[in-house]
């Protein structure tokens, strides 16, 4: 095993392997970093190259690449509030805000250390969990998949903060939204709304750069100036950021371990690591309430985890070819292309062990590169957040609608607007946006295998498994603590505002929740019987929950509570708050519009230019040297070197129909 | 002299036939190189890039440009959603009519389209297909656990065989549906698997019994499990033996009725149209001549069949002919066998 360890660390290093993973890293890097570049579809691309390569070159080069997207991409959540890749979500939460409050260096800085010492660990379990893999994986089987993904719902509760009525309901509306497609029992279309779009499911991606980075960029239009408030920023919060990751490391190996653990599981999907570290940060701290609000553990826990990941969901691939995750389903075609075969040759000393071996060197070597790197442009990043947020909006609403492009469809930029307006009026609100996520990440996952358990091992026969009566417990545990904290400590009366009955906005979208939830509840009544389980035992109970929510709400005023808080934060007054939020709304669905009926290419260059000299009122030069950036980025980077399927033009649509080709 | 006289003038109707036939597919040829020389074949791909399908596609698309007159680039795009529907659905109804816009979906989508399933929305004898790169051959692995050693055995089993599967109407949830139904099979049907690689996990964690997927893919994803006897190839369900598995019935081999044996080819024969390409209805007739020809010609370059080897990817060429030829044969099914596969496909 030793000698394997020696080997691959020697091939690793050797020369061209060693200068395939700088290669590798330089792509992973700018794929990292440029939200809407997927790491997925990069290295598709890079496939033809690594046909006649060695296949330690070959992964040099694959998983160079892929084991520092996620550190990259927790850069660009952290900056703008933009993932720059679907796993680096979490990221954005608590490493926007502290970019906001000027400490984008600390929050950077926290995060490339944690994802580090995460890439570190990650390659550790693949190394230990050689000879466990096997039983390890089989033992769980669908019934102990199942109770994995309900130790995951409970989280839903951990990350309600202060109000666990709504944490509740977006975590349900989170399931409603992982429930839409086809079912995967009897195929009944389920909450598609007859489009074809929905039958795969709600994509991950637009669903959380809408949530996330809309609100974010509706934020920096609001408050002007740029994104880091606070001007002058230190870059002395570089040094404090990487004592935060040493003085929390406890919590960085907990969160590592999540990230490989969840990564080892087939089917679990990259979104959900990062989310139930993050839970798990905030679970495991003193004081809750700074979470959402630039807390460092927040950027800690899932900078570890998303880049544990990888070794851990290279552990699956190698011993069953069964990929873990994305990446390790595009490395599985790679070992097909390379004549490999997963399974036992590949963790016998005697056999391709040193092959494996060398993955896990690669995983390390690259993000050992990667960091010290990253801290070298450190000051250079922190500089991007006091630019002038007028030039900054036009190109992160570009960023956003290309980034959401997954399914190459249309639909996506709908999910990035729709999904965009709903976490604006999450935030405006205060209801919290990850319990939803936790319930779109695992809702799938949790019905099918169930199901599947029920199907396997009649009734309740799954639930005599010893691994499953141990997470069993774990779940009972993790439901009854903070029922238990409650109880003993009840949260302060938050009544907020005067009493009195009054109907706020808040209360009209707290109403609006019961609609959704009735209209989810109603068509689910006459489907087949095994579609219709989960839809009528969940929301059933979550119609009654939103409604004392909606009379609770009715009790307070919210919205003037959180426009109050956020005037304040901005220093402006009402009304030019109030004419603000209009006017940047009105741009989001500007651009939506533009290029909708004109396409990407001339669209967004076109939307760009006149929200520069309408809006921003910048000066001709610099109105029309963004548009024409953003015009040659799109067109070549997406149109050429990325060969993008872009939307065809409503207009030129409409135009070839009433003037036959 | 009259035996000869016929001779003469039927030689001569042949040549003349022969010499216009060859004039005419230089013509067409011709108008093919001028309709696409210098322009961009792009190849639509219903299911995400680096999967099984778009493997396929893109060694396919790497070799196709020096066998298309005018030696077009070929790109290929993916286009996920409802099962590969969409980007069928899209290619037939948007897609431009000049030869440019091609789709690359699975073929069971026909035999939806023919059963009625929500989801394929296109006339089956209007779309341009241009031809198969590679057929399905299905076959069952069960697991050694069972001590199951024959088909017989596997079929006539007592305690009911759990058969891991995907989604109803999915093909390998399908066959294994009708084949049972068609010998009397005791199969219990999981579904819910994401995918082939779950079902053989599955297979391997004990929670299913077998599973029943592309002979293909199996004999390369599954080598490990097949060569440490964790399972066995048992039985396959397709229209012949597959010549790698010259010993495992196939499920043809076993009695059954004529209605049985109908249902059976209507179900079957998506495998031979399974990795079906297609052009946008409107391509001009020469030009989609001219791609038929680049398709098959492609198919059968040795270069593109090294990079194939490589991949271990099996290319077996079926021409739009043929594909034409089993859509209609699906389509004459009689109607109420029809209805009783879609109850089938429909049904949990």
């Amino acid at each position: 095993m030793v000698e394997a360890l020696i080997n691959g660390l020697a091939a690793v290093l050797q020369w061209p392997s060693f200068g395939f993973i700088l290669l590798g890293i330089a792509i992973g890097l700018v794929v990292g970093l440029l939200p809407g570049l997927g790491s997925g579809t990069a290295l598709v691309l890079m496939f033809p190259f690594v046909f006649k390569m060695e296949p330690v070159q070959a992964f040099a080069l694959l998983l160079g690449m892929a084991s520092v997207v996620s550190t990259a991409g927790d850069l660009t959540a952290i900056l703008f509030g933009i993932p720059g890749e679907s796993d680096c979500a979490a990221s954005v939460i608590d490493g926007h805000p502290m970019a906001k409050q000027g400490e984008a260096g600390r929050a950077m800085a926290a995060s490339l250390m944690s994802s580090l010492i995460g890439a570190v660990f990650g390659g550790l379990v693949l190394v230990l969990a050689v000879p466990l893999v096997r039983p390890l994986v089989l033992s769980l089987g669908a019934p102990g998949m199942f109770m994995m993904g309900m130790l995951g719902i409970t989280f839903i509760a951990t990350l309600s903060g202060g109000d666990m009525l709504k944490g509740l309901l977006a975590g349900g509306l989170g399931l409603l939204l992982a429930m839409a497609g086809l079912d995967s029992y009897t195929a009944t279309p389920r909450y598609t709304f007859g489009l074809y779009y929905l039958w795969d499911g709600v994509p991950l991606v637009p669903v959380t750069i809408g949530l996330f980075a809309i609100p974010e960029i509706v934020d920096l239009a609001i408050k002007g100036g740029s994104i880091s408030q606070l001007g002058a920023t230190k870059i002395g919060g570089v040094m404090q950021g990487v004592k935060d990751t040493f003085i929390h490391w406890k919590l960085v190996i907990r969160c590592s371990a999540i990230g490989s653990l969840i990564g080892m599981m087939p089917g679990m999907g990259s979104g959900v690591g990062q989310f139930l570290a993050y839970a798990h940060a905030v679970q495991s701290s003193k004081n809750r309430e700074r979470f959402g609000k630039g807390a460092i553990e927040g950027v800690i826990g899932p900078g570890a985890a998303n880049n544990s990941k990888e070794g851990g969901s290279l552990i699956p691939t190698v011993a069953f070819g069964v990929p873990g995750g994305l990446h390790s389903a595009l490395l599985l075609g790679a070992f097909t292309i390379l004549g490999l075969t997963p399974g036992l040759a590949m963790l016998r000393p005697e056999q391709n062990l040193s092959l494996t071996y060398s993955l896990v060197w690669t995983i390390i070597i690259a993000n050992l590169i990667t960091v010290p790197l990253c801290f070298l442009f450190l000051k250079q990043l922190v500089h991007l957040t006091e630019l002038k947020g007028s030039i900054l909006i036009p190109i992160l609403l570009m960023l956003i609608y290309v980034g959401g492009f997954v399914t190459n469809t249309f639909g996506d930029m709908v999910m990035v607007l729709v999904f965009g307006a709903l976490g604006w009026l999450m935030v405006t609100f205060g209801w919290l946006r990850p319990p939803l996520l936790i319930g779109l990440v695992l809702g799938e996952l949790v019905e099918k295998n169930l199901f599947i358990a029920v199907d396997a091992y009649g009734g309740f026969g799954w639930l005599q498994r010893p691994i499953v009566m141990v997470l069993l417990a774990i779940v009972v545990i993790g439901v009854a603590t903070p029922v238990y904290q409650r109880i003993k400590n009840p949260p302060a009366n938050q009544s907020g505002g005067e009493a009195g009955w009054r109907l706020s906005y808040g209360a009209l979208f707290s109403f609006g929740m019961i609609v959704v939830f009735a209209a989810a509840l109603w068509p689910a009544l006459s489907w087949p019987e095994r579609a219709r389980i989960f839809p009528i035992v969940i929301f059933g109970p979550l119609l009654v929950l939103s409604v004392a929510n909606f009379i609770k709400d009715l009790r307070r005023r919210p919205w003037t509570e959180s426009i109050k808080q956020a005037i304040d934060e901005a220093g402006i007054d009402e009304a030019t708050f109030r004419k603000r939020t209009r006017e940047i709304l009105g741009w989001v669905v500007v651009f939506f519009l533009s290029l909708w009926l004109l396409g990407f290419p001339v669209g967004i260059p076109l939307a760009t230019f006149v929200y520069l000299k309408l809006a921003a009122r910048e000066s001709w030069t610099t109105s029309i040297l963004v548009t024409f950036g953003s015009w040659a980025f799109l067109v070549g980077v997406f149109g050429y070197v990325l060969d993008f399927l872009f939307p065809e033009a409503a207009l030129y649509r409409l135009f070839s129909t009433v003037v036959p080709r | 002299m009259k035996l000869y006289r016929r001779f003469f003038s039927a030689a001569l109707v042949l040549a003349l036939t022969l010499g216009l036939s060859v004039q005419t597919t230089l013509a067409q040829t011709d108008e093919a190189a001028k309709a696409l020389g210098g322009k961009t074949i792009r190849i639509i791909v219903g299911y995400s890039a680096g999967g099984g399908f778009d493997i396929v596609a893109r060694v396919v698309a790497r070799h196709l440009p020096k066998h298309i007159p005018g030696k077009p680039s070929v790109n290929v795009s993916n286009m996920t959603g409802a099962g590969g529907a969409v980007a069928l659905n899209y290619v037939y109804s948007r897609g431009t009519p000049d030869g440019l816009t091609w789709v690359a979906s699975d073929g069971a989508l026909v035999l939806g389209k023919i059963l009625g399933l929500q989801g394929p929305e296109f006339d089956t004898d209007k779309y341009p297909w241009i031809g198969v790169a590679q057929t399905e051959s299905q076959a069952c692995m069960v697991s050694t656990r069972l001590g199951i050693t024959t088909a017989e055995q596997f079929l006539k089993s007592k305690t009911p065989i759990r058969i891991a599967s995907t989604i109803p109407g999915d093909s390998v949830h399908i066959r294994p549906v009708i084949a049972a139904e068609a010998v009397g099979a005791n199969f219990k049907i999981i579904q819910g698997y994401p995918g082939t690689a779950d079902m053989r996990l599955a297979i391997q964690s004990g929670d299913a019994d077998a599973a029943c997927w592309g002979w293909e893919s199996m004999k390369v994803t599954g080598a490990d499990m097949l060569q440490r006897k964790e399972a066995i190839p048992i039985l396959q369900l397709g229209f012949e033996r597959h010549p790698d598995l010259p010993n495992v019935p196939n499920i043809l081999d076993f009695p059954m009725s004529n209605d049985a044996k109908a249902m059976w080819r209507l179900v079957a024969g998506p495998g031979v149209i399974a990795k079906l390409f297609a052009a946008s209805p409107g391509t001009p007739g020469p030009v989609l001549a001219a791609l038929r020809k680049g398709f098959g010609d492609a198919l059968k370059d040795p270069e593109l069949l090294a990079d194939a080897a490589k991949s271990k990817i099996s290319i077996q060429h079926v021409s739009a002919e043929q594909v034409t030829q089993i859509v209609k044969e699906m389509n004459a099914t009689p109607p109420e066998l029809k209805q009783k596969v879609a109850k089938a496909a429909r049904s949990g």
